[in-house]
């Protein structure tokens, strides 16, 4: 499932987009592209957006980058969770279930009536 | 829009960033595009995904949380900013980029994967061409400056001075401008020449030092002409100063190799000086042969021909330490062939007389009667020598010298001399023959005539 952009959609992904990119780095340290196109197998969003996050994802410690070489090219950066950002990835993900199943239930009540 | 352009733009846009900050994050972005493209898509394509750059910017400059209308307010002041402000602006502006190119220089020299032999010499004698070429510029200065220091004099007598010490300082300012000029295109145009990756990386290098990038040399196509003319003028420049004359010193070494092997053909044991000669000739031939390689060929050179140069070399210098050691020196002419001889010369010593020759003794002898003085002068009988007795007169004063006048030399006496030697070299011995132009003078005098001998 792929969240297609139009304009409400926007505010929607960038509030998750922070959660999804975390979910991406905690499950392996990845490089920037990597990351574009496992993100966007979820959310259909700018590329350009996902730079700007990670810098301030490593400004707020949440991760870290390192060098490593590649086979192919230059090196690449990669990015690495900190311990703070699980808590904060923990953190986000209850947060996001909480919103989700209130919201959830909201609409299944809602079509009930 | 293309990478290049888009990356400018960025980076145009992201001017208020740090510098380090702002590479960070064009390289993240090229390292983007630059993989979108590897899989298959267009520099166009990989660039329209990052949607409209003023989204773009914008969001990076959140991220840093700097207002992004900043910038726009910045600019409008900019206009109003005063002429001072905007001198002092540029000259920071260009402190920055001296020291940026500094710094460039500093990382080129100090990155190691550079740093070949081929790219030394380049260097240096790109270096030397450049103060060359201005130490010529200033010829015509210095002659503009004579010229127009000259027309002052004559012209304008009233205020010559002045005019002349003004004409000097702007001609030497003009040269100086120049120079700097010359320097920094030069300087410039090297580091363009380079290829634009390699840019990029040292760029990188400049922010992650801890980055270890191997830094693929390559050759890069689009070298301007002007830079082959240059490349050109520097051959040409060691061939005259440096492959010339190592040719020159080879031949020489050559005759010598040629007069040693002589003197060990006739039985002189001279092998410590044979090493020497072929090590020092190997080690000049490769250095011709490397010089070579660098300059036509572009190909490294092994050293190892080198090396063993240097291992002949060294014990050849070893063993022909030990060979002069084993010689013995006598401050005579071997006695078999050379006898002395001794003539006396009587004089009236009337005036105050410097006696010139090298070796002379004044022996007092109070039988001798005043003024009177009676020398006796040695010398080598060799091939019926003989002294000449010369007075150079002065006012009050004169001078005596016994010049040994040699009637026979000839081709004969310089072979006979020749086989003397071989003959001694084979002996170890070695006699001083200088003492065959040397004659030894006693004077002797009474005390009243001693004063006048000086």
């Amino acid at each position: 499932m792929v969240m297609r952009g139009d304009s409400i959609n926007t505010q929607f992904k960038k509030g998750v987009l922070e959660m999804i990119v975390l979910l991406c780095v905690s499950k392996k340290d990845m490089y920037g592209y990597e990351l574009i196109e496992e993100v966007s197998k979820v959310v259909d969003v700018n590329d350009g957006t996902i730079y700007p996050l990670l810098k301030r994802l490593t400004n707020e410690k949440y991760a870290e980058t390192y060098l490593e070489e590649s086979t192919e090219g230059p090196p690449r950066k990669y990015y690495k969770i900190t311990v703070l950002g699980q808590a904060r990835l923990e953190e986000l993900k209850e947060s996001w279930s909480t919103f989700a199943d209130s919201v959830g239930k909201f609409i299944k009540e809602s079509s009930k009536k | 829009m293309n990478k290049q352009k888009f990356l400018k733009e960025l980076e145009k846009r992201l001017a208020i960033l740090s510098e380090a900050e702002r590479n960070d994050t064009i390289n993240e972005y090229r390292d983007i595009i630059e993989e979108k493209v590897k899989h298959g898509k267009t520099e166009e394509e990989a660039v329209r995904e990052f949607g409209s750059i003023d989204e773009l910017t914008k969001e990076i400059l959140t991220a840093y949380k700097i207002d992004p209308e900043y910038q726009t307010k910045q600019e409008g002041k900019d206009q109003t900013k005063g002429f001072v402000e905007t001198t002092e602006d540029l000259i920071k502006k260009g402190a920055q980029k001296i020291s940026e190119v500094a710094n460039e220089v500093a990382e080129s020299v100090t990155n190691s994967n550079t740093f070949t032999t081929e790219n030394v010499i380049h260097i240096v004698f790109k270096i030397f061409f450049i103060l060359l070429g201005l130490a010529i510029l200033k010829i015509p200065f210095s002659m503009i400056s004579e010229i127009g220091e000259s027309i002052f004099e004559i012209h304008f007598l009233p205020f010559s001075r002045a005019l002349q010490i003004i004409w000097k300082v702007l001609i030497e300012f003009a040269y100086l401008i120049i120079c700097i000029f010359v320097v920094i295109t030069y300087v410039k145009k090297y580091f363009n020449s380079q290829d634009t990756e390699e840019q990029i990386y040292s760029k990188r290098q400049e922010n992650n030092l801890d980055r270890k990038i191997q830094i693929k040399k390559k050759i890069d196509s689009n070298k301007n002409a002007s830079d082959n003319i240059f490349i050109t003028l520097i051959k040409i420049f060691i061939c005259a100063f440096i492959f010339f004359p190592i040719c020159c010193i080879n031949f020489g070494l050559i005759l010598a190799l040629a007069f040693v092997i002589y003197l060990i053909y006739k039985g002189v044991s001279m092998l410590g000086i044979l090493l020497t000669l072929v090590g020092i000739l190997i080690i000049g031939f490769e250095f011709c042969h490397m010089i070579y390689n660098v300059l036509f060929i572009g190909k490294k050179h092994h050293f190892l021909s080198l090396i063993i140069g240097f291992i002949i070399t060294l014990v050849g210098l070893v063993s022909t330490i030990d060979y002069v050691m084993g010689f013995t020196f006598y401050n005579e002419l071997p006695n078999d062939k050379f006898t002395t001889k001794t003539i006396t010369y009587e004089e009236q010593i009337t005036v105050p007389t410097s006696i010139m020759n090298n070796d002379v003794k004044v022996i007092v002898d109070s039988t001798l009667e005043d003024n009177f003085a009676k020398f006796e002068v040695t010398y080598y009988d060799e091939n019926n020598a003989s002294v000449e007795k010369r007075f150079y007169k002065m006012d009050e004063q004169n001078d005596l010298y016994f010049d040994i006048e040699h009637q026979n030399r000839s081709f004969n006496w310089n072979r006979d001399i020749n086989e003397k030697l071989i003959d001694q070299l084979k002996t170890k011995e070695i006699y001083n023959y200088d003492l065959l132009n040397q004659v030894q003078v006693k004077v002797y005098v009474n005390d009243h005539t001693k004063d006048f001998i000086q």
